[in-house]
């Protein structure tokens, strides 16, 4: 007795004062855990990608991408059996639809997928895989330690937050990408635990690999002008990302009507971007090197080259992704907004060789922002994420103007970004606090009243008159007297006249008085289906019906409670 | 205080499945411990109260709830007792002797209720038809008693009472009820009982008070078993 009250102040204490703290302790460990995924990712990468390297100089190199993407596919479709795609969606889909739960082996299974399409030459990016990672190992840790669905998603949140910050040195980036992206939700309750655990996997990422700025740059001194000019890299970037995002749609809808079997196509799509690295080398790969390059002013390539480049780079992404290799489409973003920066910068000075325009690396910049935050439609992403890599504060103003723009065009002319495109169209995509959300979490089981009386058909009517007087509902559901099936509803306002005219009494029976073209709903119906049925037929109820069963009613008065209910508790 | 998910279900007004999923997704304070989930009153309340769901506390709502169903005509009358050779010659007179002999509670203000006796029968009169009266007043007392009682009282002489059929009435029920509900549930018995002519008839004998509730007794269990016919099944016994 004494333990068990001590054991219950214990844990209200925990509760209580230190919710917050608990979800901290666990942050800081699945921050470090992110952390060490994003370093093991980056140094198998940078390991196979060491070893193949001396193979790309031959012209069969082309098959390299073809036998990784292929191995990749495999990997993931017969070993660990988990479905192609890039993992964004899968843990955005586990955040709204299943409370954050994710799979242990979904910890490991795409950084080797993902290893094996990169580092052979696809064009894809490192940072959805470790993201899944992340998001995997906050989801099992929280599994441990039997969090609710409320903690293990905010949990998963600081796995993502983890993943990114180690991954980019970027820790800002993290934090932002997580909760816009991934949570689609900003509370202090979550912001604190995704914060801590996103400095946690940054400081991992800086003890084992150093703390470098990836694409450090001299400063730049961009003018008025320049910022005007700023609007045009921005629509440029706008239209890169809608081109990107419905050319990797276009590829993913088109490939499985081509090929059935996974890894074929996965084969063939990587066999086309070997074929493309052959005279676009800077396509293969996540292609670090290339933004690098075009940061420090280093490109060689003439305008043409580079608009071609850019192209180039987003075909070859949409070959690899929309095929069924294994990667993120953060990296290539950034590969398709420094090349198309580059080309924008190229064409001003083309074009007006006398105005002293910024450098390369400006515009560059600039492009990444744009193509980044149009592509995940996340414009803040975008803007942080750009800031940390380059260490560029001062370009700030130009950066959030590009970013807003190209945001503002891609949601006019794409409204659902690549990673919420299969959620959105599957109805799946429940953000907290909406109607979906709201909606998904009701069901009729909760919502059913049984208080009603079930009379039945071969009843006179004169029966029905103490029914009615015991009654609490003005709904009678009428069962068939020897099977017990549904048959019908008789509703009080229906036979309020005749109840008054005794003559009728043992001249009707209720099988004649009952409407049975009575709309029903099934109990395992959705919420949304029947709210439209509903508002269809103008009903207030609904009988549920099961297996020709009369289990009950749900009616919209208790829906409007338990809705109101149901969003006075999504605020914990 | 602890609290189990089914006291918390009945308290809240919500299915337990409603609850389960609530503390699977962490929207409602809980506790585990080794027999499963434990609320804490206090904690609960404050939660309640910070997200304005209502948490209806347990006691005072059944006690009425009970007496509303289980009135009984025969307890309402034994309570109010028989009187016998009440005299007046009009609605008035009569009225404040029946006030005046009626064995009522001592909470109750007498002249108040001649008052409001007298107020009814302005409305409209209470005498029924067939030398009955029901007088009553329109709504409960202010401080009326829990329990309902009827006084059934015998007139001297049968008094001009402006029924509906002009028949001078020559017994009167006085009936106070602490709700409209439950003097609706005693009238719709009582008028049954009136209903019947040969009771009507039996009262004419101005019987004994023993002989009123042997035979309100026999007759009321017949209609509480008109009344309940074997019970349709419902949907909830399922």
């Amino acid at each position: 007795m004494k333990f068990s009250h001590l054991r219950l102040f214990f844990l209200r204490t925990i509760w209580h004062m230190d919710e917050r703290l608990f979800l901290i302790a666990i942050a800081i460990f699945v921050g470090a855990c992110g952390g060490l995924a994003a370093v093991a990712l980056n140094r198998l990468l940078f390991t196979l990608h060491e070893i193949l390297r001396p193979l790309h100089i031959h012209w069969y190199a082309f098959v390299l991408p073809a036998c990784g993407a292929a191995l990749s596919s495999l990997f993931l479709g017969h070993i660990v059996k988990e479905g192609a795609g890039h993992g964004v969606p899968e843990v955005i889909y586990s955040v709204s639809k299943r409370g954050g739960l994710l799979r242990l082996r979904s910890s490991f299974s795409r950084l080797i997928s993902s290893t094996l399409t990169i580092a052979s030459g696809g064009s894809a990016g490192p940072e959805a895989p470790v993201v899944m990672s992340g998001a995997s190992i906050g989801s099992n840790v929280a599994k441990i330690f039997a969090l609710n669905d409320r903690q293990r998603v905010t949990i998963v949140g600081c796995g993502a937050a983890s993943a990114i910050s180690s991954i980019f040195n970027a820790p800002i980036a993290g934090i932002v990408f997580s909760v816009e992206v991934i949570l689609g939700e900003w509370t202090t309750i979550n912001l604190i635990p995704i914060a801590i655990a996103s400095v946690i996997g940054t400081e991992v990422s800086r003890l084992m690999q150093g703390n470098q700025i990836p694409f450090s740059h001299h400063r730049f001194n961009a003018t008025l002008l320049d910022i005007l000019a700023s609007v045009g890299i921005a629509l440029l970037a706008g239209l890169s990302s809608v081109l990107f995002a419905r050319l990797l749609n276009g590829t993913i809808k088109k490939s499985r009507d081509l090929v059935a079997h996974d890894w074929i196509r996965a084969a063939l799509g990587g066999a086309c971007v070997g074929l493309l690295g052959l005279s676009f080398p800077s396509v293969l790969g996540e292609g670090y090197d290339v933004v690098r390059t075009i940061i420090e002013n280093e490109y060689q390539s003439g305008l043409l080259l580079v608009a071609l480049a850019t192209v180039a780079k987003i075909v070859a992404t949409s070959l690899t992704i929309g095929t069924g290799g294994s990667g993120g489409i953060f990296a290539p973003c950034l590969v398709i907004g420094s090349l198309g920066g580059l080309a924008y910068q190229r064409g001003l000075a083309f074009f007006w060789p006398s105005v002293p325009w910024a450098e390369e690396g400006f515009f560059a910049m600039l492009g990444m922002a744009g193509v980044m935050s149009g592509t995940l439609q996340a414009p803040l992403t975008g803007i942080f994420l750009i800031v940390e890599v380059t260490g560029s504060y001062e370009v700030i103003l130009p950066l959030i103007l590009v970013s807003a723009v190209s945001a503002t065009l891609c949601h006019y002319m794409e409204p659902v970004s690549f990673y919420y495109r299969e959620l959105v169209s599957q109805g799946q995509l429940l953000r907290p606090r909406t109607d979906a959300r709201l909606l998904a979490d009701l069901n009729i089981s909760e919502l059913i009243e049984k208080d009603y009386i079930v009379v039945r058909e071969n009843m006179r009517l004169r029966d029905m008159i103490p029914v009615i007087e015991q009654a609490s509902r003005d709904y009678f559901p009428v069962e068939d007297s020897k099977t017990g099936d549904f048959l019908g509803l008789i509703r009080l306002k229906d036979v309020r006249p005749y109840l008054f005219n005794p003559g009728l009494y043992d001249a009707v029976i209720l099988g004649e008085i009952m409407d049975t073209n009575v709309p029903h709903v099934s109990p395992f119906d959705d919420m949304k289906e029947v709210l439209e049925l509903m508002d269809q037929t103008h009903s207030q109820s609904l009988p549920v019906v099961h297996r020709n069963k009369f289990l009950g009613m749900v009616s919209k008065v208790t829906i409007l409670d338990r809705y109101r209910k149901e969003l006075i508790v999504q605020t914990y | 205080m602890n609290l189990t998910i089914d006291e918390v279900s009945r308290l809240l007004k919500l299915p337990v499945s409603t609850l389960q999923r609530w503390i699977r997704q962490g929207k409602i304070p809980v506790y585990k411990s080794k027999g499963g989930y434990v609320f804490l009153e206090k904690d609960l309340k404050r939660w309640a109260e910070s997200h304005h769901i209502v948490f209806a506390s347990e006691s005072s709502q059944p006690v009425r709830r009970n007496s509303a169903q289980t009135c009984s005509l025969l307890l309402a009358m034994k309570k109010g007792g028989v009187l016998h050779g009440v005299g007046g010659n009009d609605v008035s007179r009569v009225l404040k002797a029946v006030v005046k002999a009626a064995p009522l509670d001592p909470s109750i203000d007498r002249n108040e209720l001649f008052v409001r006796l007298i107020e009814r029968e302005e409305l409209s009169t209470t005498g029924i038809g067939n030398g009955v009266a029901i007088p009553h007043p329109r709504s409960p007392l202010e401080n009326a008693p829990l329990e309902p009682c009827i006084t059934t009282c015998f007139l001297n002489t049968p008094v001009n009472y402006g029924a509906i059929d002009a028949i001078p009435v020559f017994v009167l029920f006085l009936m106070l009820s602490p709700s409209p509900k439950i003097h609706l549930r005693l009238l719709a018995k009582l008028s049954h009982l009136l209903r019947n002519s040969s009771f009507v008839d039996f009262l004419r004998g101005k019987p004994s008070a023993s002989d009123l509730f042997a035979m309100v007794d026999e007759m009321e269990t017949g209609i509480d078993m008109a009344y309940r016919p074997s019970r349709p099944r419902s949907g909830l016994l399922r």
